[in-house]
């Protein structure tokens, strides 16, 4: 027993033996009426309290049961954040709306009142339309899972419809459950492209792989092949998984540099000197810069400036005049030989470096040790070609 | 070895549209030691467009999708030039390959060898 519902009871100073008697009965009838003790409560304080009792005790339990039904499947209606349309099958025409619908619509219910399904935006075919009404008939039930509809200010929405024929009282009448799928829809549409637009970069990526395996294969001494597949194969993957955390968005030179470096993090500012302002690449130069960073590095530690004690690497970058440019500059590094056979390693920072930035490349044994230069024009090397950013 | 297709026939120029330095690299390569001279590599849709209208292009090899845009004007562009070509592309289905039915499909990633044959396929029918 609810102790508000007791109070309320109690409050009512019904004092003699016959009332009390009477007050368990109406207590017990209210109870078996409601469902709830918030159905109870509600009830109770809506209404005059001595007049409900009173009511129910002279046998009018059933009208509150209406009643308390009504209110609550009409909260129901009301509150439903999906459409809902009552039809009668023999005009066709609309006899009830709830709220949401009217906002989906933009209409006012009173105008969507005595209106066909097609007047309204909705199965606007009228093959569609005629099919629902028969295949209603006979099956009582019709879904459709995806169908246009346009609203009063002409925007268009997917919606999913539910369409049941009822018996009310032998008079038939046909409730229609109307869902927005439109921004579901859309989700699932934006799940497609990625998954296509994923699926076109792995292939692109696996065929970039496949050809550094076949270069690495040609050029390299197959004693190395495997270490320097490997390390190649690492280096794409520090640049994929930049373009994947900036989603696509521009990656920070200076992230592109370090994600290169990594077998060298502790030659950073100490032998390798980064220097240079913030700028945000695009995916397809981020990648040829980095290819070629990774292979600058390695052959810095295997003949350069970083395979002594002393040697040194400054690597700077700056825009002028619309020019990005990538310098990587070796000095104090063993003597220098120049190269005798051209490695995959040279076409890496040469002919794709260059053809990624849609520029120039500057490569120059020095006496002091290597000099090479990446130049673009900005509108191909940064992020929207500067625009948004520089 | 690759059969040479230089013992027969004049040197084929071959037009390479893709926006891949790698693949475009690569394809080049491999047409260069088969025997075909490269006329251009295009990495744009409209380099492509003014390269098929300006040079002698005897076939060429297209890829669907250029820096997010669609090749599409390549296709039609090299079909009124009556340039044969082979369609490469990371996609499964493509709008071009919807419009161009009868157009070589080759689905990345592929085996260089496929390319040649296809393309010397090509150039003898033609």
């Amino acid at each position: 027993m609810p102790t508000t519902f007791q109070n309320d009871i109690t409050g009512l100073k019904l004092e003699n033996d016959m009332l009390k008697a009477r007050i368990d009965e109406v207590e017990s009838m209210l109870l078996s009426v409601c469902s709830s003790e918030v159905d109870v409560n509600c009830l109770l304080k809506a209404t005059d309290k001595t007049t409900i009792l009173n009511d129910i005790a002279a046998g009018r339990a059933r009208d509150y049961t209406i009643q308390m039904s009504e209110i609550r499947y009409r909260r129901l209606f009301e509150a439903a954040h999906d459409g809902i349309i009552l039809i009668d099958p023999s005009t066709r025409k609309i006899v009830e709306a709830n709220p949401f619908i009217c906002k989906l619509l933009n209409f006012k219910r009173e105008y969507l009142i005595g209106k066909e399904l097609f007047e309204i935006g909705l199965l606007k075919d009228e093959v569609i339309s005629q099919e629902m009404f028969e295949k209603l008939k006979i099956n009582h039930e019709i879904r459709y899972d995806d169908l246009p509809l346009e609203s009063k200010n002409g925007q268009l929405k997917e919606v999913e419809v539910i369409a049941n024929l009822y018996d009310e009282n032998g008079i038939s009448i046909i409730q229609c459950n109307i869902r927005d799928i439109t921004e579901h829809k859309r989700s699932e549409d934006h799940i497609k492209l990625l998954m296509a637009e994923v699926n076109h970069r792995a292939k692109n990526l696996l065929t970039v792989v496949q050809i550094i395996a076949q270069r690495t294969a040609r050029y390299s001494d197959p004693g190395q092949f495997e270490e320097i597949l490997c390390q190649r194969i690492a280096s794409l993957a520090a640049g994929q998984d930049l373009l994947v955390k900036t989603e696509w968005h521009g990656t920070e030179i200076y992230d592109i540099i370090v994600a290169q470096l990594t077998s060298f993090q502790h030659l950073i500012n100490v032998r390798i000197i980064l220097n240079g302002p913030v700028i945000k690449i695009a995916p397809a130069p981020a990648q040829g810069i980095g290819m070629a960073l990774h292979e600058l590095a390695t052959n810095a530690i295997k003949y350069g400036s970083l395979s002594n004690d002393d040697g040194i690497v400054h690597v700077t970058w700056k825009i002028i005049d619309n020019i990005f440019s990538i310098n990587w500059i070796e000095s104090n590094g063993p003597k220098v030989i120049i190269p005798t056979k051209k490695g995959f390693g040279q076409i890496v920072i040469e002919k794709l470096a260059k053809a990624s930035v849609n520029g120039n490349v500057t490569v120059d044994f020095r006496e002091d040790g290597l000099f090479y230069e990446l130049q673009g024009p900005i509108i191909n090397v940064l992020m929207n070609g500067g625009q948004s950013n520089g | 070895m690759e059969v040479n297709p230089m013992a027969n026939f004049n040197v084929f120029k071959i037009l390479i549209v893709e926006d891949e330095p790698m693949l475009a690299y690569s394809l080049e390569e491999n047409l260069i030691e088969s025997g075909f001279e490269i006329v251009d590599i295009a990495y744009k849709v409209d380099d492509a467009l003014n390269i098929i209208k300006n040079t002698v292009v005897d076939a060429a090899i297209l890829d669907v999708n250029l820096h997010g845009s669609s090749a599409y004007p390549v296709a039609l562009s090299l079909t009124t030039h009556s340039i044969p070509f082979i369609i490469v592309s990371g996609y499964s289905s493509d709008q071009i390959k919807e419009e161009f039915p009868t157009a070589i499909f080759i689905q990345k990633p592929y085996r260089p060898n496929i390319i040649i044959e296809q393309l010397q396929n090509l150039l003898t029918i033609n």
